[in-house]
């Protein structure tokens, strides 16, 4: 029986709903960040795990399979912009976990401080998370700098 | 395991009261109690860590000026994209992004989220990319172990849980929006006190250091230019003050524990075009 725990999967069992917990997330075709791209999911977005592979999650998001990394997933069962209740067994959310979704430090609660803190330049922090790398161009990056495409490490 | 706490004591209480153990006003002020206390031990959640985070950011960006270098900037989120692929945690709710800071000082600050600074001054004490690819996965392991959250005081965890309604009411009232982000202030300044002024603890820092190993040996590059890269460290230390000598101070310790079990093993010469690329960008920082 204890060994049975241990190989349970880092997630939760197969057949599970799991939810992306990330703004945005590539499915691959593999379990690979270079391979294909079938679908790019969002915040929310509801996929069943069909299993894990190392630190991959093999996926069904509507009609498309694939594998998500696991970092991008949250077990929850409720909400995912609260992580009050992770693992409830409650089969619905209470009128707390509701209550308690979506709120905490918002971009409301920014907003309102960066209001009474005009020092703060938001605009900067924009600016830096506009920063981004061309996949293709990260792939040749790599390639050329005799460095290999790593699969995560756990 | 706190997910059960509430409920259990709400079961507790009622055999109190069937027992004639407890009044039912005394149970009310229990399981009231046992609710707020399951809250104040729920964990920041994605999207707060990443608020938190630009936060910080803004915070830091009070402190040091960006360095505007396209070149640089690029070529140091090159290498960041690369490490971060390596590590336990590649995805955070708003993703990595890395930028330069313009003072010699020699340092790097992970923000909780994934937005990682490196200074000029520390640019200048890495010799190859390598080295670079040292300081960035370590600054990468600060933040997929939430190293920066962990500075949260607890009482101010406890504070910012318990002020949030409980009705089911979408927005927030004056006060409570007034509230929130004073806690807000007191969050953010724990974390960049613990980022800029005083340090991680050691055992952090040691667990950023394997991290860091990892994550190079995972991408190709190698393992051993991080002990490199504390002893450059080392050697700049005894001309140097402030920065990271004043937030890192046991540098001997940390290159013996690098140097330990854990060490990388000899890895291929890096290529030409990894030792061209390098010296190319570096003139420009």
């Amino acid at each position: 029986m204890l060994l049975m725990l241990f190989l349970v999967p880092a997630l939760c069992l197969a057949g599970e709903t799991v939810k992306v917990k990330v703004q945005k997330a590539s499915l691959f075709d593999q379990p690979n960040f270079f391979s294909k791209t079938v679908a790019t999911l969002q915040f929310g977005d509801q996929l069943e795990l069909e299993e894990a592979v190392k630190d991959w999650a093999k996926v069904k998001f509507g009609q498309q399979r694939g594998y998500i990394h696991q970092s991008a997933l949250t077990s929850a069962k409720v909400d995912v912009k609260t992580m009050v209740f992770s693992g409830s067994s409650s089969s619905g959310a209470s009128q707390d976990e509701v209550a308690l979704a979506g709120k905490g430090f918002t971009p409301e609660v920014e907003k309102n401080y960066g209001k009474t803190h005009p020092e703060m330049n938001y605009a900067l922090v924009d600016e830096i998370e506009r920063y981004s790398v061309d996949p293709n161009s990260l792939r040749s990056f790599i390639q050329r700098g005799g460095l290999k495409v790593s699969e995560g490490q756990r | 395991m706190v997910v059960g706490c509430a409920t259990a004591t709400q079961v507790a209480t009622s055999m109190g009261v069937s027992a004639g153990y407890i009044t039912e006003g005394q149970k009310q002020a229990l399981d009231k109690t046992a609710v707020k206390v399951e809250k104040a031990a729920r964990p920041v959640s994605e999207t707060e860590e990443y608020y938190i985070g630009r936060g910080v950011a803004a915070t830091i960006l009070t402190k040091y000026s960006l360095y505007r270098n396209q070149t640089v900037t690029a070529y140091v989120n090159y290498v960041g994209n690369t490490v971060v692929m390596g590590s336990p945690r590649p995805y955070t709710y708003g993703g990595y992004h890395f930028a330069v800071l313009d003072t010699d000082e020699i340092n790097a600050f992970a923000c909780p989220g994934g937005t990682i600074f490196i200074t000029r001054g520390m640019l200048k004490v890495v010799s190859t990319e390598d080295q670079l690819a040292a300081v960035l996965s370590h600054e990468v392991g600060h933040v997929a172990e939430k190293h920066g959250l962990q500075a949260i005081s607890s009482a101010r965890w406890t504070e910012v849980v318990t002020t949030l309604a409980t009705e089911t009411a979408k927005a927030y009232t004056a006060a409570e929006m007034a509230s929130l982000v004073d806690l807000f202030q007191g969050t953010v300044d724990d974390v960049f006190k613990t980022l800029v002024v005083n340090g991680y603890g050691r055992e952090q820092e040691l667990q950023a250091d394997g991290l860091a190993i990892g994550c190079m040996k995972a991408c190709g590059y190698d393992g051993r230019q991080f002990v490199s890269l504390l002893d450059r460290l080392e050697q700049t230390s005894r001309q140097a003050s402030g920065g990271i000598f004043a937030t890192h101070p046991d540098l001997a310790q940390r290159i013996q524990a690098a140097k330990g079990p854990g060490a990388a093993a000899a890895s291929p010469p890096a290529p030409e075009e990894r030792t061209t690329r390098f010296k190319k960008t570096a003139v420009s920082w």
